[in-house]
């Protein structure tokens, strides 16, 4: 190695220097919190139920009441586990949004994907005939179902023309504009449709916009968990390639990234996550957007290698809390969950811009 | 030997169905331990000339060949294992640190997380030294100014460890004597390291001292030879095309009048800058 006369200081290699400033240990607070928010998750509701009845139902026991286990297996349970998955998937498919558009207000729905999951909800709500109609009625079962495979059905032929863009499509930048203008399309259609519908019709469309952790059933989980469980581990497997991408496309490239194959792996992944959450849980607002912010302020870093568990993490710890807040525990109400979320996300999303602001000026 | 070889080369864009040549039947050779120096004027291709060796950009015609193989069936790591580059543009992540910004230079030799070694760990550091940067290991790369900066990018280069470096006007930001030392370095890495080092400049005089050969690109084609040579014929002259002005001496410097004015002004002064 060439060896050079003037060494300006003294500069020693090691492990920690890659991270400075980073606080990686943030990791495990955010694990224990995850842990905490579960736990009250399971234990707040409407009903009051004892913590040990509620620890004895999950150890596979039964509680004093059987309401008591209907309430805890059949609800709180799925409810939990929705919002935990729900809040990983939006979390993210936001950084991976963020970063490979290199855009600080770039959110996983960016894409178009859940414009196009709302498109199919909006046609069978308030486009379909007597049939809809009819099963519609009093939003049972069969109508929650009927939601799900719309919204996922408009999410996938959305997911699978992104692909097909993105696979012609070298410039992030068209690619953002074109999935911006998408959503706009998407949602004059919508509007079209809300304007010659009966009045019944817009509620339950609007019910579902309003978004919700409580309407996947114990069978309808594994599904969501498994198309969850695969978008993450898309997007895990991409933490290098995201690290060279803080530098630019060029760059990347020049680093030997194969972009087309990264820039396809980040739009799958992102795709699965948000149509999976989109088709269970209604299209829920800036979780996606807030939190990867989030854990860059906690974690100090824009290492993927941390941003992923944290987002993962955090994302979870974010959608547990706006759901249990939304329930208004000890209370009767429900608050839409997309008003909850809007209320928590945007203060930091406000933060974040104005604290930036004032790093450039 | 030849770390660089471009058979027929054609550079230039695609529109549409048109495309817009910028230079065409190139036949270029770069040898290991020489420093090239790119010169043109704005606008004359020189950065496009740049991506497209560096495979960021499609040729129109023609091959480029690393070690004798064409890059174009060359997998993107194996061409990052070989090649690097420092283009204009930085990185304005906000959170970045200096070296973890120099660290990314390891890519094509890490494993899949990007986790590095302790060999991996004195590059970096070898490197952050080698341009003078040590001090902003752990600055972040948002506050740092554009001068700072681009010393991080050379940096980050050197890191990645390959036997031939391109280089986008690399001095741009810099104050004269870290511009002198830049090329001074660049010229000591040709040298102690066998590598081939081609920079795009727009620093005349500096590529004039210390390149060992200089590419002269201009619409009429591409000039290559000595740069002593490159001095003499007037060719830069004709390459910049500048009414009324003209390079004088083994300086490189611009002066008013044409080359023959330049001429006599070298030898009541004995050449200038």
């Amino acid at each position: 190695m060439l060896r050079l006369a003037s060494l300006p200081g003294v500069l020693v290699a090691g492990q920690g220097r890659e991270y400075a400033g980073a606080k990686p240990g943030l990791l495990v607070a955010l694990a224990l919190l995850l842990c905490l928010l579960v736990m009250a998750s399971l234990a707040l509701g409407s009903a009051s139920i004892p913590l040990e009845q509620i620890a004895a139902t999950l150890l596979g026991g039964e509680a004093d009441s059987a309401a008591w286990t209907n309430i805890v297996l059949k609800f709180r349970l799925p409810k939990t586990v929705t919002a935990m998955l729900a809040g990983m998937a939006l979390g993210v498919s936001g950084l991976l949004m963020q970063t490979y558009f290199r855009n600080p207000l770039a959110e996983p729905f960016v894409l178009g994907v859940s414009a196009g999951a709302s498109l199919g909800v909006a046609l069978v709500v308030l486009g379909a005939g007597a049939a809809g109609g009819l099963l519609l009625g009093g939003l049972n079962l069969a109508g929650d179902l009927l939601l799900t495979a719309a919204a996922g059905l408009g999410a996938a032929l959305t997911m699978t023309l992104v692909l097909l863009v993105a696979a012609r499509i070298p410039n992030g930048v068209t690619l953002l504009i074109l999935g911006l203008m998408f959503g706009y399309l998407v949602s004059a259609l919508v509007s079209l449709l809300l304007y010659f519908a009966l009045p019944e019709r817009i509620q339950a469309y609007i019910n579902w916009t309003f978004g919700s952790f409580s309407s996947v059933t114990s069978a309808q989980l594994p599904i969501l968990a498994l198309i969850v469980g695969a978008g993450l581990l898309l997007a895990v497997a991409q933490a290098k390639p995201l690290n060279a991408l803080l530098l630019n496309e060029d760059y990347a490239r020049s680093l030997g990234v194969p972009m087309r194959q990264t820039r396809l792996g980040i739009v799958l992944a992102t795709a699965l996550l948000v149509s999976a959450v989109t088709a269970f849980c209604g299209p829920i607002a800036f979780i996606g957007i807030a939190v990867p912010h989030m854990c860059r302020g906690l974690l100090g870093s824009s290492d993927h290698r941390l941003l992923l568990p944290g987002t993962i993490l955090a994302g979870a710890c974010v959608a547990l809390a706006a759901g249990i807040i939304a329930e208004l525990p000890g209370s009767n109400i429900v608050l839409p969950l997309n008003v909850v979320t809007a209320l928590l996300g945007a203060p930091v999303v406000m933060l974040v811009v104005l604290r930036r602001a004032r790093g450039l000026s | 030997m030849k770390a660089l070889e471009t058979r027929a080369l054609a550079i230039g864009y695609r529109r549409r169905r048109r495309s817009i040549v910028l230079a065409r039947g190139l036949d270029l050779q770069l040898r290991r331990g020489s420093l090239v120096g790119i010169l043109g004027a704005n606008g004359v291709g020189k950065s496009t000339l740049l991506r497209t060796l560096a495979r960021m950009q499609a040729p129109l015609a023609g091959q480029v060949l690393l070690d004798g193989e064409d890059t174009a069936h060359m997998l993107p790591l194996d061409v990052a294992r070989r090649l690097c580059i420092v283009l204009t543009a930085a990185p304005q992540d906000s959170l970045l640190t200096g070296y973890a910004l120099v660290a990314l230079g390891r890519y094509p030799h890490s494993d899949w997380l990007g986790r590095l070694s302790k060999s991996d760990h004195a590059q970096v550091v070898w490197a952050l030294q080698a341009v003078g940067a040590a001090d902003l290991a752990e600055r972040r790369v948002s506050e740092l100014s554009d001068g700072q900066r681009q010393k991080l990018m050379i940096a980050r280069a050197l890191t990645q460890d390959c036997p031939l470096i391109l280089l986008d006007e690399p001095t741009a930001f810099l104050d004269y004597p870290r511009r002198l030392e830049t090329l001074r370095l660049l010229r000591r890495l040709t040298r102690a390291a066998d590598r081939a080092i081609l920079v795009c400049t727009h620093e005349l005089d500096l590529a004039l001292r210390y390149c060992d050969e200089l590419w002269l690109m201009s619409e009429s084609g591409m000039k290559i030879g000595a740069p002593a040579a490159i001095l003499r014929d007037g060719s830069l002259n004709e390459a910049f095309g500048i009414d009324g002005f003209g390079f004088a001496g083994d300086g490189g410097s611009l002066v008013p009048g044409g080359a023959e004015l330049s001429q006599s002004l070298e030898s009541q002064e004995g050449g200038s800058l």
